[in-house]
């Protein structure tokens, strides 16, 4: 049941993730991200702050009732947690009323290469997690 | 030596001498008359500023300059500026005018209102040069009058007045120089504005058409009784002026004043521009070198010396200028000189001036403030302007309501202008890449249309409706000549003083306008020979109906012909504590956001229901889309409090991640 819904939480990491680099398309082409683009990434990064600490707080839990979660996989998340962590982090601190507009200029470079490395992550996390799904081992051994 | 390579007026093999020290050159000189003649104490001609300043001072090259060039048409007139508007109390009407095009405005040459009309009309607030002074008509901005009015010849020229601007504060009369020309004296202004004796004789007393080569007519010419006191001993005159002009002068033609409920609100209860409070001059920013083309400090102006005058805007003196090295300093290239090399133009001053800090200017770290800001607004949006409220205020300025004379105004004074209306920023064409004109002599086709929001940035402005007598011919409205109007008008109307207080107010109910109104565009038809008469306020198109005496309206394909004029806000800027935003995203991003939700109503001489505009229509944005940005910014504070737990959570998770890994490490090495 806990992996289940580790799982589900994984899915919605990576969907939101999916839909914050398809919404930023326009920062990719150079251009400053606003209007209908922007409601949008600020509509999908909503999804991606409930959806990573709640897989977080999942996937703890499921190392401590399921030890045998690999390595790979574990470092693979921690991985991901920082990337994401700093990918929020650097827009939390935008929303403050502490960074000037160099620092927010900073900032939002930085929030925009942390988010391509989260999305650049999540690859080999999907890989790994498809390869290692009941389903997808039986099917193989049986052929 | 970087400025005589790039621009030839400042060549040092000028025939004209000069100080080059910053202390005040004393100015004890001979005065010149118009005919080019020495003044003495018992001469009785005016003074000439030509003959007079243009002996040391390379008055040719100034009268090129911006002010001079009001009414000239072949210039880069970058940003849209207050048009000239033609305001007739009596027969109800404010028709903005406009040598250089804009969106809604008239070109004065399509109402045969010749450069000697405009300046007996506009006179009192041109500085003088260009179109007002003939000598001028045979230059490359020379406008239409293929026939100079022979008039000229009695009111003389009015010449470029150096001494409004340079005399020192006080030592110029504004009110008598403006007497002169309503009076038609032209050639005397200055004169009379030094008050270097007293004038007698009015050239309006001369009738129209009298032969100004008829020696009885010179003689009713006015006359100068000059003021010996003035004359020194060896005959020249103390001109008492100063290089830099006070802000005094700025005021006689840039003031402005808000109305209120009862009227014009009084000055006291207004601060100044930030800046004058700070102790700084209008010309500390407003600079210009001999060729007097005055700095006007918007973003992205060009400036024909090919100076980057980008340091002296808001943005480059407060926040620096970003040039990309093959940039440097210049401008515009078009207008450099094809021998200078740019990278010849960077010297380490002139790369000082691209840094933040000019003149003391603090730096603004607008904490906080995400920088999409910077590409949608300008920096006038949050900084300038009248406080805005639920809706656009009036507004009075000298340019239009002759602030500076002497008078008993109400505040309900035609033009009707209101602010600050929160649209996006439009810009004058360059006339090298003119386009014809409408014929309606409209000059829409040359820039930005003010209905389709553009990605310019949202700038305040100033907004008026037109109000004119026309025709309608094609489906296009045009007007008709306002000074035959007066006279056509004049028996239907019965207007003593104020076609609003005496035909729209004196009845509520109307029937008084329609009416008069009807009447008088009877006596159009008849007296100019028109075919379809009407009049047009408040964005409407009044039109005689098929009964006697009862007005309808009428549709016209050249909407922007009595639709809104607008023109931007610079001054007064306000101090960043009563910037907009300055209490938080909220302030614009809710529902009541005043920059978007801040209405304005199609004001005029007719009294009529219209809708309230949103600025956010003007600005192109719907109300679903910023109902649904609002919804976002109304759960900002939830949301901050979401993404720090959410942050909290995950850094618990990634120490609880390496707690586990090293204490599993250690355990296999144990094992």
């Amino acid at each position: 049941m806990i992996r289940q819904l580790e799982r589900l939480a994984m899915a919605a990491v990576v969907i939101s993730a999916l839909m914050l680099f398809v919404t930023s398309t326009p920062s990719i082409r150079g251009e400053e991200l606003h209007g209908l683009w922007l409601m949008a990434h600020m509509g999908s990064s909503g999804l991606f702050v409930v959806a990573l600490p709640v897989q977080a707080i999942l996937f703890v839990w499921l190392q401590v009732i399921m030890p045998a979660i690999t390595m790979t996989e574990r470092s693979l998340l921690m991985a991901l947690y920082v990337f994401g962590g700093l990918s929020i982090g650097t827009m939390f601190a935008c929303m403050l009323p502490v960074p000037d507009t160099v620092s927010m200029r900073k900032l939002i470079w930085v929030h925009g290469w942390i988010g391509m490395v989260v999305v650049a992550w999540l690859i080999p996390i999907v890989v790994t997690r498809l390869k290692t799904r009941p389903g997808i081992v039986k099917a193989t051994k049986s052929s | 030596m970087l400025l005589a390579t790039v621009n030839p007026v400042h060549a040092a093999g000028s025939r004209f001498a000069h100080s080059d020290g910053n202390a005040r050159y004393l100015h004890h000189i001979v005065l010149y008359d118009i005919d080019n003649r020495k003044i003495g104490e018992e001469s009785t001609r005016p003074y000439s500023t030509r003959n007079t300043c243009g002996r040391c001072h390379d008055y040719e090259t100034i009268g090129h300059g911006w002010h001079f060039n009001a009414f000239a048409r072949e210039i880069n007139a970058g940003r849209p500026s207050e048009p000239w508007v033609w305001s007739d109390s009596r027969t109800g009407t404010q028709l903005p005018l406009s040598y250089r095009g804009g969106v809604g405005t008239f070109d004065p040459d399509q109402l045969d209102l010749s450069p000697f009309v405009m300046t007996r009309h506009f006179g009192g607030r041109l500085p003088g040069g260009g179109l007002a002074d003939p000598a001028n008509r045979t230059g490359d901005d020379s406008n239409t009058d293929a026939k100079p009015d022979p008039r000229w010849q009695l009111t003389g020229a009015l010449e470029i007045d150096c001494m409004i601007c340079h005399a020192v504060s006080g030592a110029y009369d504004f009110e008598s120089r403006r007497a002169q020309i309503t009076d038609e004296n032209f050639a005397w202004a200055p004169t009379a504005g030094l008050r270097l004796g007293t004038v007698d004789g009015r050239v309006s007393r001369i009738r129209e058409g009298s032969d100004p080569d008829d020696e009885k007519v010179q003689a009713k010419l006015p006359t100068v009784t000059y003021d010996s006191r003035r004359f020194n001993a060896d005959g020249t005159v103390f001109m008492d002026l100063v290089r830099m002009p006070t802000n005094n002068a700025c005021y006689q033609c840039h003031s402005q004043r808000q109305l209120g409920s009862g009227g014009i609100e009084q000055r006291w209860v207004h601060d100044q521009d930030v800046h004058i409070t700070a102790g700084m001059s209008c010309v500390d920013c407003h600079r210009n070198g001999i060729d007097h083309h005055i700095v006007r400090g918007y973003p992205n102006e060009s400036h024909p010396s090919a100076v980057n005058v980008a340091t002296l805007s808001c943005q480059g003196c407060h926040l620096g200028v970003e040039v990309e090295p093959q940039h440097s300093m210049i401008g515009d290239h078009s207008e450099v000189q094809p021998d200078v090399t740019l990278a010849a133009l960077v010297t380490d001053e002139l790369s000082r001036h691209l840094q933040p800090g000019r003149l003391g200017s603090p730096y603004p770290a607008h904490q906080g403030l995400p920088p999409i800001h910077f590409e949608k607004l300008s920096c006038t949006a949050c900084h300038s302007g009248p406080i805005p409220g639920r809706e656009a205020i009036g507004l009075m300025t000298s340019l239009s309501h002759g602030l500076g004379e002497k008078g008993h105004r109400t505040g309900h004074e035609l033009p009707s202008i209101q602010g600050p209306i929160y649209a996006p920023a439009t810009t004058l064409p360059h006339p090298k890449n003119e386009s014809s004109e409408t014929q309606s002599g409209t000059t829409a086709d040359h820039a930005v249309t003010q209905d389709t929001p553009s990605h310019q940035p949202v700038t305040p402005q100033r907004a008026l409706w037109p109000a004119y007598w026309g025709t309608i011919v094609d489906g296009e409205v045009k007007p008709l000549p306002p000074e035959e109007i007066y006279t056509a008008t004049r028996r239907a109307l019965r207007v003593r003083k104020d076609f609003v207080d005496e035909v729209v107010l004196k009845d509520p109910d109307k029937p008084i306008f329609d009416e008069k109104v009807f009447a008088a565009l009877d006596a159009i038809e008849k007296e100019m020979d028109i075919d379809t008469p009407v009049y047009v306020s408040t964005g409407q198109v009044f039109i005689r109906g098929d009964e006697e005496g009862v007005l309808t309206t009428a549709s016209v394909s050249n909407t922007e012909a009595i639709g809104m004029v607008r023109w931007p806000i610079a001054h007064n800027v306000r101090p960043a504590g009563w910037s907009l935003g300055a209490t938080g995203c909220l302030e614009c991003h809710a529902d009541d956001g005043l920059i978007f939700e801040s209405t304005v109503v199609a004001k005029g001489p007719a009294q009529v229901e219209s809708e309230p505009i949103t600025m956010a229509s003007l600005q192109g944005i719907d109300e679903l889309s910023r109902s649904r940005w609002n919804q976002l910014f109304a759960g900002r504070k939830q949301f901050k409090i979401l993404t720090a737990s959410s942050l909290g959570v995950i850094v618990l998770a990634i120490l609880f991640c390496i707690g586990l890994q090293t204490r599993r490490l250690t355990g296999s090495r144990l094992t």
